[in-house]
C-alpha cells in the first residue's frame, strides 16, 4: 500500500464518516466510495454517502439535534431518488439517501473497522442500481478481487440493464492489473 | 483456521484498532494466547501490529486489513485537499 508523503497532517474523512453514523445510528449505513475503500477498490472520493431507512423528516431532525446543517433535494423525475439530504460534517460533505431506493433496506450490515457497511453483495446490487461507469468499475474491481462473487454480480447488472458496462470494465486491462486476485 | 482463531479475526475487523490487552479484554481471552494468534495473523498478512504509546504505557495495537484501507483512504483525502487548496 503507497502512502503519502510523510508529515503531512491527515485529514480524518474516517473519522468524519464515524460521526456522522452515530448520529444516524442504527439506520445509517455507509454507501460509496468509503464503503468501496473498505472492500479494497481504490478510487479517491471526498464525500461521504450514507443510506437510511429513515425517512427524510426524521434524518433533518436527527441531524439538526447534532447541530448539523442540511438542504434537501426532492425530485419526482423518473430514476431520480425522491430525496437526497446534503451537508457538511467536520468539513467533509455529505449525502443521505433512502434505503429503499439504493437497495439497502434489506441489505445485511456488517461491521468493519467500527464503521456500519452493506455486506459486499449487497454493496454490489446498490451499485448496479446506480450503474454509473464509476459504480461498474467498483463492481468489477471487487468481483476481480472476490472472483466468488462474479456470477452474481454479472447477474444483478443483467437485472438492471448494465451488464455491458459492468463486462467492459471487466475486460480492462489496467483494471485486471490492478485487482486481479492472486488466489 | 480455528474457529477460535476465527473468531479473534472477526472481533479484529469489526472493531476499531485495539491493543492484544484490550482484545484480550475483550475476547475474555488468555493474554499469551491472543497474543500467539496474533502474531500469526500478522505472519498470515492478516493484520499489522503497531507500537503506541496509550495512557503512558508501551502497546502493540493489532489493525486489520480495513483498518489500513481506511488510514490509506484518509491520507489519499488529505492529499486531494491540498492539491485542491494550492
Amino acid at each position: 500500500m503507497k502512502c503519502m508523503p510523510s508529515g503531512r497532517k491527515s485529514v480524518q474523512l474516517n473519522e468524519a464518516a464515524r460521526r456522522l453514523l452515530e448520529v444516524m445510528a442504527p439506520e445509517g449505513v455507509l454507501i460509496g466510495g468509503i464503503c468501496g475503500f473498505i472492500y479494497g477498490v481504490e478510487r479517491y472520493t471526498r464525500d461521504i454517502d450514507l443510506a437510511t431507512t429513515l425517512d427524510a423528516e426524521k434524518v433533518i431532525s436527527r441531524l439538526r439535534d447534532a447541530g448539523i446543517e442540511a438542504d434537501m433535494r426532492s425530485s419526482n423525475e423518473p430514476g431520480d431518488l425522491s430525496w437526497v439530504i446534503s451537508g457538511e460534517i467536520e468539513g467533509v460533505e455529505f449525502q443521505i439517501l433512502p434505503a429503499a431506493e439504493t437497495g439497502m433496506d434489506g441489505a445485511r450490515v456488517e461491521l468493519k473497522a467500527g464503521l456500519r457497511v452493506p455486506d459486499i453483495n449487497s454493496f454490489i446490487v446498490s451499485k448496479c442500481i446506480a450503474a454509473g461507469q464509476q459504480d461498474m468499475h467498483d463492481v468489477a474491481a471487487l468481483c476481480m478481487m472476490h472472483p466468488g462473487i462474479l456470477m452474481f454480480a454479472k447477474s444483478e447488472a443483467d437485472k438492471r440493464g448494465c451488464l455491458n458496462k459492468l463486462e467492459s470494465w471487466l475486460d480492462d486491462r489496467r483494471l485486471q492489473q490492478r485487482y486481479a486476485s492472486t488466489d | 483456521m480455528t474457529k477460535r482463531k476465527s473468531e479473534l479475526l472477526a472481533v479484529i475487523e469489526e472493531t476499531e484498532p485495539l491493543s492484544i490487552y484490550q482484545l484480550a479484554r475483550r475476547t475474555g481471552r488468555n493474554y499469551r494466547r491472543v497474543h500467539d494468534h496474533v502474531q500469526v495473523f500478522a505472519r498470515a498478512g492478516l493484520v499489522k501490529i503497531r507500537p503506541e504509546v496509550r495512557n503512558g504505557r508501551q502497546s502493540s495495537i493489532v489493525e486489520s486489513v480495513y483498518h489500513l484501507r481506511l488510514r490509506h483512504l484518509d491520507e489519499m483525502y488529505a492529499f486531494g485537499k491540498e492539491i485542491r487548496a494550492a
